[in-house]
């Protein structure tokens, strides 16, 4: 009886006290982010990118910062789930290697059109143009929106060096050299090029050059 | 990418103290000696005051 | 001025005392109310805007040429609009004015700070305005759920840090001396959706529209969806339950069916929400350890989830006569009942095999809704409806207009998630469909052509949702009047009954 009473009192602590209260919920709310996200933290540096896979030339950045930035990733996923239908439909299932360079993360949530993680060289660049202009052109039944302002916007050269320079200061091992060349690799390029140079990478750009075709291997 | 399994003896360990305390907690919670005060407490809500001078502020019809 | 306070002190009535011949002795303090009243005018706004900003998208699904070919009126470029509108916009005002109140009320004390309390209310209005106005024009994140770029993500924690500090001395300065649950949870709500807004946004700025997070591709992947799930464990549960525990109660005119399971049911509910984030990624690239653990919490906690709705349910018991007169209380009850499927629903969704099917498709969209539009959005309606009378200083304008709300609201919600079920199961099931000789019978465009017609009815579900938000916004403007003309007066803070051996001793009447 006495110990339960004790028990009591410290409870009785918690209820009554508001900064307790507070500290306790701040505990137990940490206690299931740190569980998972900390070894995954930790091992990162586990997860390099695979041998030869160099991270986002400068025309592809500008263009995976277009996707970025019209929100692509809210109806189009580039995640190959380790499924049967998904492999046979876009390719081989995807890795956490093929991704170290996204920041942040595209792997998406909702099809509403399909998965891209294998979109490269399944399309010719003219369509891919055509149909970021005017996605009925070549799909009638589509109901993507058309990005045509994406064919009158010059990449701004300055912005894809100081982003860079950025991406550098966290990590991604771009040369003094790769960021010199930057301005002369997209100048005059417009943000269609870019967009399309960077669909046109995704499934070969980011997978060891070493394999013929990613799109091949598919889960038997 | 492998789990450390020190790191799933440690997850294991804090599943356990959590399961502990919450089985602690409701324990505590039933003990009778506390029920008359947590029925007290229930009521909290339905002594909202209203203003002086207001009659009709519900919704009711 | 001094005779006011004098009738003030005069003694108050009880509003729930069945005879309301109870009186208790009034201390000198008065509820602060108006911080909430500005939160609740906010709350009514931001929800027709938010609302209207997902019909007008979900129209685009369907006839995609809405977009007009321009930039910032495409769907990819609104969404986010939508989604912060209705979550941070609209359920954050109704949160924080409902937590506003019920700590006062709770407490038996007037809000501390109360000028903090001010700059909280047009600091979070104007992150919201800025986050509205700049994410169209391609100012953002695009971390699914944290759009808004850096400068709003420090303005958000700032005002976040702010609330918490407004909230926590109130408590403080209570004369009860047991916090009352629906605090727990609503300071839960606090201190867990701040962590997450911090943590999550971490980022490096390369110019003032544009930054990189510091995370990048799994890292990055399972950072933001143990954001985005427990943004909606802490946002979108544990405050709408501090709503709940105080409303419902309040309009069921009972107490809690059980106050000690609610406890039970607090912590539960916020220890294991946080592990089940990783349920977001099933089959994906994560490590499969991190899968599991994610599938497995997620069964879990479907207890604490299905023991909150059976204690505000259960708290009707008795009282479902009120369902009849009172509209505040129809809308609780069915957002209870929306609660309960929705949780149920997300832990089935959240076993692999289910979720390999479930995943990507558009019942992902049903099963958010069902939980936006039926238990986020009708308990606090149903909290507005109940708290607008005291906080405006008379009963709703129309009874009428309640009613209209809630069938238009109900019948809008039915209309919306059946057809994405529907959608959602049709593009699972041809997706994965495979002829006898192992290839695939349908291209992608043949499932986005079957549930084509199925997004006209999700417009039209939309459409009754936000029309019924437009006549509360109708109801509450009226209701308003005499707030808006400055005649009603403050509700002064009763002394509470003492209890015996009070540790520590409340505090005295007058300051």
């Amino acid at each position: 009886m006495a110990k339960g009473y004790k028990g009591y009192r410290y409870f009785e602590a918690i209820e009554k006290h508001a900064g307790l209260l507070g500290i306790l919920i701040l505990v137990m709310v940490s206690l299931g982010g740190l569980a998972e996200i900390t070894p995954i933290f930790m091992e990162a540096h586990a997860v390099k990118p695979e041998l030869g896979v160099k991270p986002y030339s400068p025309l592809r950045l500008a263009g995976k910062d277009i996707y970025v930035r019209e929100g692509c990733y809210l109806c189009h996923t580039q995640m190959v789930r380790a499924l049967r239908a998904e492999t046979e439909r876009y390719g081989g299932y995807s890795a956490a290697t093929e991704s170290v360079y996204d920041r942040p993360h595209q792997w998406g949530s909702k099809r509403t059109g399909p998965d891209l993680a294998r979109v490269g060289g399944k399309y010719s660049d003219e369509w891919q143009r055509v149909h970021l202009k005017d996605p009925r052109a070549v799909v009638p039944e589509s109901n993507m929106p058309g990005y045509p302002w994406l064919s009158e916007a010059l990449v701004d050269p300055d912005e894809v060096q100081a982003k860079m320079r950025v991406l550098r200061r966290l990590g991604d091992p771009y040369s003094d050299e790769d960021i010199a060349d930057a301005r002369a690799a997209v100048a005059g390029h417009t943000e269609m090029e870019a967009i399309v140079a960077y669909l046109q990478g995704l499934g070969i750009d980011n997978v060891p050059q070493a394999e013929p075709a990613p799109a091949a291997t598919g889960a038997p | 990418m492998t789990l450390d399994p020190l790191w799933g003896q440690l997850i294991g360990v804090v599943t356990l103290l959590s399961m502990l305390a919450f089985i602690g907690i409701w324990i505590w919670l039933w003990l009778p000696q506390h029920k008359r005060k947590f029925d007290r407490l229930s009521r909290l809500p339905m002594q909202e005051t209203t203003r002086p001078d207001d009659e009709h502020e519900d919704n009711d019809r | 001025m001094a005779t006011t306070t004098e009738t003030l002190n005069g003694g108050i009535r009880l509003a729930a005392s069945p005879s309301r011949q109870a009186v208790l002795a009034a201390t000198d303090e008065t509820y602060n109310d108006h911080v909430v009243r500005l939160f609740l005018l906010a709350a009514a706004v931001w929800g027709v805007v938010g609302m209207a900003i997902g019909v007008y998208v979900a129209a685009q699904l369907a006839w995609p040429a809405l977009n007009f070919d321009i930039s910032w009126l495409t769907f990819s470029r609104l969404r986010p609009n939508h989604t912060f509108g209705v979550i941070f916009a609209f359920g954050g005002s109704a949160l924080i004015g409902t937590c506003y109140y019920v700590v006062q009320r709770s407490g038996h004390t007037r809000l501390a700070l109360p000028r903090l309390a001010n700059f909280t209310f047009w600091g979070w209005q104007l992150a919201c305005v800025l986050a509205m106005a700049t994410m169209p024009f391609g100012i953002t994140q695009s971390k699914e759920y944290a759009e808004p770029e850096w400068f709003i993500d420090i303005l958000i924690a700032v005002v976040w840090v702010s609330i918490g500090v407004v909230f926590f001395s109130t408590l403080a300065r209570r004369r009860i001396q047991h916090i009352y649950v629906a605090n727990w949870y609503y300071g839960a709500f606090i201190i867990a959706v701040g962590l997450l807004h911090i943590v999550n946004n971490l980022a490096l700025p390369v110019s003032l529209t544009k930054s990189y997070p510091i995370y990048s591709g799994a890292v990055d992947a399972m950072v933001q969806w143990w954001y985005g799930h427990n943004a909606v464990a802490f946002f979108l549960t544990a405050g709408f339950l501090g709503m709940m525990y105080y409303f419902v109660p309040r309009q069921a005119k009972q107490p809690l069916w059980s106050y000690r399971f609610s406890i039970v049911n607090f912590w539960a509910l916020i220890s294991v929400y946080m592990w089940a984030g990783s349920h977001h990624l099933l089959y994906t690239a994560l490590p499969d350890w991190v899968q599991s653990v994610g599938m497995a919490f997620s069964l879990v906690l479907l207890m604490p989830s299905w023991g909150s709705a059976a204690n505000g349910l259960l708290t009707f018991n008795g009282s479902w006569h009120r369902l009849r007169t009172d509209p505040a209380a129809k809308f609780m009850v069915i957002a209870l009942v929306f609660y309960a499927a929705s949780t149920f629903e997300g832990s089935m969704m959240a076993i692999k095999s289910v979720n390999a099917l479930s995943h990507y498709t558009d019942w992902t969209v049903a099963h958010v809704h069902s939980g936006s539009i039926g238990w986020v959005a009708m308990i606090t309606i149903g909290s507005l409806y109940a708290m607008a009378p005291r906080a405006l200083g008379r009963p709703m304008h129309s009874h009428k207009g309640m009613e209209l709300h809630f069938w238009m609201h109900t019948a809008g919600l039915l209309l919306y998630i059946i057809s994405m079920w529907i959608a959602g199961v049709t593009e699972g099931l041809m997706w994965r469909a495979t002829n006898p000789d192992g290839s695939l019978t349908y291209a992608f465009i043949d499932s986005l052509i079957a549930i084509k017609p199925l997004y006209f009815f999700r417009f039209l579900g939309g459409l009754l949702v936000v029309a019924g938000m437009g006549v509360m916004a109708w109801n509450l403007w009226h209701t308003a009047s005499d707030a808006r003309k400055h005649l009603i007066s403050p509700i002064p803070v009763p002394i509470p009954e003492p209890t015996t051996h009070q540790v520590p001793a409340p505090l005295p009447a007058s300051a």
